[in-house]
């Protein structure tokens, strides 16, 4: 196994057969798969969960494959689907569960440069204020500016227009930068139109 | 009023079109809640691109394997990963190349494996013993990787056994012993009707292989070779090879 091979070859080794093709996969797009969960969960524990389920989900479609978009492409709507999943099983469970979760520290993971504490901090802030961006916002955000995945990639990932992808990235921000405003004790638009009415 | 946040989107990445910069700041002159969406849309795309990447579980292929396999304690630093079933099902449009190589194989009568260019010589004993399940145990003094793996179960898928033994096996191997081993190095996982039992050795450790026709259940015809490799000194997983049929 040439660990050079591209994606679309390696899919091609596992679909004949090779059991060594799909471990080079996880191995290769393990980081991308964690950090796209843990931006979307917020939560590592989480994050790492919704990775494994990813690639399970992976390998039970893999077969079905047929190389119609980039891999990646596909990778990145399975590791969606299973974040939305994991959403859909937090939003079930007992509200006390829920309860305890908002009192949890939720840790950063472990950084690249963890001697410089102001950004480090500044990382934990944004990670906590993302966590308030409505999730169909929060999931186009999250694939364009963490990503970094092109406006026209993150449509076909989400078999959404353009336009909407645009549209929800730009309201996502928005409401990033209103939780971010608000974790800094700015006023929000409501209580400002009280002030300015009062 | 309907606001434009495609265009307000272009215009936070600074991509705006000169065509719709007039249109667009027309909208904002009139609209506060965008001037104010677009300034917490600045911050916030900042804020997200700002985010460094967390380096991931460092077990998270670890676990994918667990969980896909069934690996559990005692195996050191291999899965034993049973989706090479859901693999298998995914080669069936495929073309399973069954290598022309000879393979120490008991039935086979030829010990020469031509890709690997090593030798394989069979022991000579004075009979094969049986293991429970029936199967001799072969020893065979070859070094198996695996690529010679995956050609032993390729040419066992091909040709599970042939009428012709010119080889014997060596009745000092303790067959029962052997399947005890590998039945405990692959906790179980390996299913199916054990077709050969060799003891060599697996990358330069003596190890017993133990090879397997499986079936899809419900009454079927066996539609997979499965080779389970175990450790002889500590009945530890060490490898996993398989070919459909």
């Amino acid at each position: 196994m040439d660990a050079s091979d591209t994606d679309e070859v390696l899919v091609r080794r596992f679909q004949d057969g090779s059991a060594d093709a799909f471990e080079v996969l996880v191995q290769r797009h393990g980081t991308r798969v964690y950090n796209l969960c843990f931006r979307i969960l917020g939560d590592p524990e989480e994050a790492a969960d919704a990775s494994q389920d990813t690639f399970l989900a992976a390998l039970r479609k893999l077969n079905t494959f047929r190389g119609d978009s980039a891999f990646t492409t596909w990778l990145h709507r399975v590791t969606v689907n299973a974040c939305y999943d994991s959403l859909r099983r937090k939003r079930r469970r007992p509200l006390l569960q829920i309860v305890r979760d908002e009192d949890d520290e939720r840790p950063e993971p472990s950084l690249p440069s963890p001697d410089h504490a102001d950004q480090v901090v500044f990382s934990v802030d944004v990670g906590r204020a993302l966590m308030e961006v409505p999730e169909e916002f929060r999931v186009v955000l999250v694939l364009a500016d963490v990503q970094d995945l092109p406006y026209d990639e993150i449509a076909r990932v989400l078999e959404i227009p353009v336009g909407t992808v645009k549209s929800r990235v730009f309201r996502g921000r928005a409401a990033l930068g209103r939780a971010l405003g608000a974790a800094r004790g700015e006023p929000s638009r409501a209580s400002r139109a009280s002030e300015e009415e009062a | 009023m309907n606001h434009p946040y495609e265009q307000l989107a272009d215009l936070v990445d600074g991509t705006l079109d000169d065509g719709d910069l007039a249109g667009v700041q027309a909208h904002l002159d009139t609209c506060a809640s965008c001037r104010e969406d677009v300034a917490h849309a600045t911050a916030g795309r900042e804020a997200a691109r700002s985010l460094p990447q967390a380096p991931g579980p460092a077990d998270l292929h670890h676990r994918v394997l667990t969980a896909a396999g069934g690996r559990g304690n005692g195996v050191p630093d291999r899965g034993i990963p049973q989706w090479y079933r859901w693999a298998g099902v995914a080669a069936a449009a495929a073309v399973v190349v069954a290598i022309a190589i000879a393979l120490p194989n008991v039935g086979g009568g030829k010990n020469k494996d031509s890709a690997g260019g090593a030798e394989a010589t069979l022991a000579t004993g004075p009979e094969a013993q049986e293991a429970a399940s029936g199967a001799p145990v072969e020893v065979v003094d070859k070094n198996y990787g695996e690529s010679g793996l995956q050609r032993l179960v390729s040419a066992s898928a091909s040709d599970t056994r042939s009428p012709e033994q010119t080889a014997s096996t060596d009745a000092s191997a303790d067959p029962d012993a052997a399947l005890r081993c590998v039945t405990k190095a692959v906790q179980n996982k390996a299913t199916g009707r054990l077709i050969r039992l060799i003891q060599a050795r697996f990358q330069g450790r003596a190890a017993y292989i133990a090879v397997y026709l499986e079936s899809p259940g419900a009454g079927q015809q066996p539609d997979l070779v499965a080779a389970w490799v175990a450790a002889r000194d500590d009945c530890s997983f060490l490898s996993l090879a398989y070919s459909r049929i």
